[in-house]
């Protein structure tokens, strides 16, 4: 497209924009470099992230850090029952002095989108963001255009509060390539979050690490990472394991498998590696594949979790050593 | 099954042993028997892929099958089925193999597949499928015994051995809370009911074969001095569709070959003929010693008579007239003065080639004998030859009299009340019933001519009348057993039949439905019985070859199916890297930091372990890991610096994780 992007980044320097990057948000979200990975994972893979946590953790903090951190667009829409699809997507106006319609773009025209708990809005909202997550493109009024290369959403939900909420169907789910929880960080750590503060949101002083260039280049280098053979009998063995388990209603398709390879490799790179180990598919295999599962309604009541029964898969799978 | 039913030690090999014993080769059992326990108590073990167990089985199934072949196209081969008993015989031989193997791998057990290539095939088709591992050695067991129990003709030693061995497999899995007292009584009662019960079905067996062979298995061995008849007998004559000749002719011959004579006799005597002062002598054969001449003359007729022996002997059937019997390689022939040749000529089954004249000259001119009417039957006999008026009748007119006084007789193979009192047999039949079947007939008639001056004999052989379109061939049967007067007129002997024609129609009522379905297999069994004698040769051989190619063949093609289609199966991969020498260290590790899980991927196992290291050897190791998964996980593969880097880190750090 551009020069910049004319030149394959080396490994040493996507790791170094890796490192950067991640440095960057964890001097805002503290004691979550586990999390960064893999958000950086899937923001370098091309794939959607859905951030599920309790109100308070980071949710939207860590994905201001992460747009704050690119130079890149960033939009937030605030979803609410009232939202309606014109709103995410743009709107024709009739412009009284041209006496035409003229299309005001959308908060979706932008590199990162954070959709905030997107299960509030109805589901005809939802479904307009799905489809430009997946198509990378808008129809409105009968044109479509294209949005940027460069398209990363984080969408946030609240998994305990569901009065007033639309849960996303599970087709739509599958449109994220992992869901994310970022969890309670340790006592000292939150001291430290506290302590920071004291002088003013740290987001406030963080800038801009990595260009939309840096970010372009980044992800085309994640595409050459390579991948053997026997890892991607390792990824399917494990991704057809869930459609067979007797607690699993609906299993994982092959898109989860696409995306388990595809973030493993942008994984292997954050390492600085060219190829993908199987400690990589271990680590992404409960974020990228549990909230594609539907569980049976009975082993739901019997206290299984998806999480869980993709730990219990990996554990039972031989890996590859 | 559980360890408790492990064979005890020591069994196997004595019951090869003892199948060494009862085969004949007591070397090969008990050197089979030794190799197996020897393979049981080594102290290393084998294990083989699954493939070359099935391997192995297909190899073993190959020799067993080529033993047969060779042993069924074998010039002087026995039978197929007798080539199949005796590989039977020597099976433990042949899966002794896979018993070693089994015995020698260290879990003691075989997939059920590796024996059933049925089974395998349908894991090929549905990996899931069950496939048992299976504990060969029982199994095995029972096959020695049946094995040895194939070649038992030797008596008692066979059960003896048998109750030893059970009682010694048995024993080890005795109830425990019983006395030894008790099971070795139960037991005891157990064998002692075996043995009676085993002889008496072989007891029940000679009785049977005792009361069936005297028409059925009598085959074609008989009593060239006497024939016992069934005159008088009350109830239904038996007789059996058994074929026991087959006689290729041209069918214009055929018309002369109605009756195939075998034996004559002169003297009747209480419902019994009797070839009286007619010895059989031997006769020398021509040139090549394959034909043999009974008369002079000039042959008309020519036909190739198969018949089965018994005991290697036959009373030959032969056309009227027969002149020479060629290609017969007898190893004697005796005629006798009454025209029954009988040939001692070994083996199941001979054939021989017959030129006839018209004239029977095989034959001695009549004797007082032939004109000799018993006392017992005499008064029936002269009043009806008195009713006939025949006596002083020129021959012709007589045997015309006759015949014309038996139209009115029907012919019944049934007799249900015995003869008056006071009355033979024959007078009974030729004044009361009217009814009886050939024997009665002709008997009658030998006696009534001989009456009327005319010498007679009476004839019994085969009387020649049904053709097989599905053979080409004329079957005779064992119900197509006939008797007919031979009677001297105008200075040569006369072939006379006075028994009703539509006997022949009566017999073939009574034949059974299944007739055509026993003739074809009978057929069947004779085409193969005449391919050892008449067709061997390079062409069995060729056969042979094929067969063994074609199994070899289809063995290879199954190994490159199997290796094609593991190709599919992840397990049966083998993926880049697996000769790394980075599993030896992983080795080393696991026997001092126990072994990592089957899940637990190599680099986080390793910065577990690797805490308890010194640092410079963590560094060596991560490393060696590094370089290891670079191997085994990048498609691009390691140069051949890294490779040998690799090699001297895990070089070293084998040592060093020896030493500390």
């Amino acid at each position: 497209m551009d020069a910049a992007r004319s030149v394959l980044l080396s490994t040493s320097e996507a790791r170094a924009l890796f490192q950067r990057i991640a440095g960057n948000i964890e001097q805002v979200m503290r004691g979550q470099s586990a999390a960064v990975r893999k958000l950086l994972a899937a923001f370098a893979s091309g794939g959607h992230v859905l951030l599920e946590d309790t109100p308070g953790t980071g949710k939207t903090t860590l994905a201001k850090a992460l747009a704050a951190s690119v130079g890149a667009q960033f939009t937030r829409v605030q979803f609410t029952p009232d939202l309606l699809p014109s709103d995410v997507l743009g709107v024709s106006v009739f412009n009284q002095k041209e006496q035409q319609f003229e299309f005001r773009a959308g908060p979706v025209f932008t590199n990162i989108l954070l959709a905030d708990e997107i299960n509030r809005a109805s589901p005809r909202t939802q479904s307009a963001l799905l489809e430009v997550m997946a198509e990378q493109q808008v129809s409105v009024d009968g044109r479509t255009r294209p949005i940027d290369a460069l398209f990363f959403v984080i969408a946030t939900q609240n998994p305990v509060e569901f009065r007033g909420t639309y849960p996303l169907p599970e087709a739509q789910m599958d449109r994220f390539a992992m869901r994310l929880s970022l969890g309670y960080v340790d006592a000292e750590t939150e001291v430290a979050v506290l302590e920071a503060q004291d002088r003013g949101h740290p987001l406030a002083r963080i800038g801009a690490v990595a260009s939309r260039e840096d970010v372009l280049a980044l992800m085309d280098r994640v595409r050459e990472v390579r991948l053997a053979n026997e890892l991607r009998h390792y990824i399917v063995e494990i991704v057809q394991r869930t459609r067979g388990a007797p607690q699993v209603l609906l299993g994982c398709g092959p898109r989860a498998s696409l995306a388990l390879a595809h973030l493993a490799k942008a994984l292997a790179l954050f390492d600085g590696a060219d190829f993908v180990r199987p400690e990589h598919v271990q680590e992404l295999a409960e974020s990228v594949l549990a909230h594609r599962l539907v569980l049976d309604p009975q082993a739901k009541f019997a206290g299984a979790s998806a999480a869980a029964l993709v730990g219990d898969i990996v554990r039972e799978v031989r890996v590859p050593a | 099954m559980t360890p408790a039913m492990k064979l005890p030690p020591l069994l196997l090999g004595a019951a090869l042993a003892f199948w060494g014993l009862e085969v004949g080769q007591l070397a090969l059992g008990i050197g089979l028997g030794l190799t197996l326990e020897a393979a049981a108590r080594l102290p290393w073990r084998v294990d083989l892929q699954p493939a070359s167990y099935e391997r192995l089985a297909d190899l073993c199934t190959v020799f067993f099958v080529g033993f047969i072949v060779v042993g069924a196209a074998s010039t002087d081969s026995p039978g197929v089925s007798r080539s199949i008993l005796a590989g039977l015989k020597y099976l433990p031989a042949f899966i002794a193999p896979i018993a070693a193997v089994q015995l020698l791998s260290s879990s003691g057990r075989l997939r059920l597949s590796a024996l059933l290539r049925a089974m395998r095939q349908r894991k090929r088709r549905d990996p899931a499928a069950r496939d048992p591992l299976i504990d060969f050695a029982g199994p095995y067991l029972a096959v020695v015994l049946l094995s040895a129990g194939l070649a038992n003709d030797r008596g008692p030693l066979y059960y003896a051995g048998i109750v030893v061995l059970a009682a010694w497999a048995l024993f080890a899995l005795r109830p425990r809370y019983a006395p030894i007292a008790l099971w070795a009584m139960l037991f005891a009662t157990g064998a002692g009911a075996g043995y009676a019960g085993h002889v008496g079905l072989t007891r029940l067996q000679a009785q049977i074969e005792s009361w069936i062979s005297d028409w059925y298995l009598s085959g074609m061995d008989a009593d060239p001095y006497r024939s016992r008849t069934d005159i008088g007998s009350i109830g239904r004559l038996k007789l059996e569709d058994t074929i026991v000749l087959r006689v290729y002719a041209k069918h214009g011959d055929a018309a002369r070959l109605k009756l195939l004579h075998r034996a004559s006799f002169n003297d009747y005597y209480r419902t019994s003929w009797v070839a009286h002062d007619a010895p059989l002598a031997p006769l020398a054969p021509a040139a090549g010693g394959a034909t043999w001449r009974l008369a002079q003359g000039r042959p008309v007729v020519s036909a190739r008579i198969v018949t089965r022996l018994e005991g290697g002997k036959a009373v030959l059937a032969l056309p009227a007239g027969t002149l020479e019997i060629l290609q017969l390689p007898a190893e004697t022939l005796e005629t006798n003065a009454l025209g029954t040749v009988r040939a001692a000529i070994g083996g199941e089954w001979a054939q021989y080639v017959v030129d006839a004249g018209k004239a029977i000259g095989d034959t001695a001119a009549p004797t007082p004998a032939d004109l000799a009417i018993p006392v017992a039957e005499r008064p029936a006999i002269d009043r009806v030859s008195a009713g006939l008026g025949l006596a002083g009748l020129a021959p012709r007119e007589a045997i015309r009299r006759v015949r014309s006084y038996f139209a009115s007789f029907r012919y019944a193979t049934y007799r249900n009340t015995p003869p008056a009192p006071g009355m033979t047999a024959i007078g009974d039949f030729l004044e009361r019933s009217k009814r009886g079947h050939c024997e009665y007939f002709a008997t009658a008639t030998t006696l009534l001519l001989r009456a009327a001056g005319v010498p007679t004999r009476y004839a019994t052989g085969f009387a020649m009348l049904e053709y097989s379109t599905l053979e080409d061939a004329y079957v005779v049967r064992a119900r197509h057993a006939h008797a007919w007067t031979r009677a001297w007129i105008g200075g040569q002997w006369v072939d006379l039949d006075t028994t009703p024609p539509d006997w022949f129609g009566i017999e073939e009522e009574r034949a059974p439905l299944w007739q055509g379905l026993s003739d074809l297999l009978r057929w069947a069994s004779f085409r193969w019985s005449q391919r050892a004698p008449f067709e061997a040769g390079t062409g069995a051989y060729v056969l042979l070859a094929l067969l063994v190619g074609i199994l070899f063949w289809r063995l290879l093609r199954g190994r490159r199916m199997a290796r094609a289609g593991s190709g599919a199966a992840s397990a049966a991969r083998s993926w880049q890297g697996m000769d790394s020498s980075f599993f030896a260290v992983e080795r080393r590790l696991t026997e001092r930091f126990g072994p990592r899980g089957a899940s637990e991927a190599l680099g986080p196992w390793i910065a577990r372990v690797g805490v308890a290291l010194d640092p410079s050897a963590r560094a060596e190791l991560l490393e060696a890991l590094e370089l290891h998964q670079k191997l085994r996980f990048d498609p691009a593969g390691v140069g051949g610096d890294e490779r040998r880097r690799l090699g001297v880190l895990t070089a070293g750090l084998e040592r060093a994780l020896r030493t500390t």
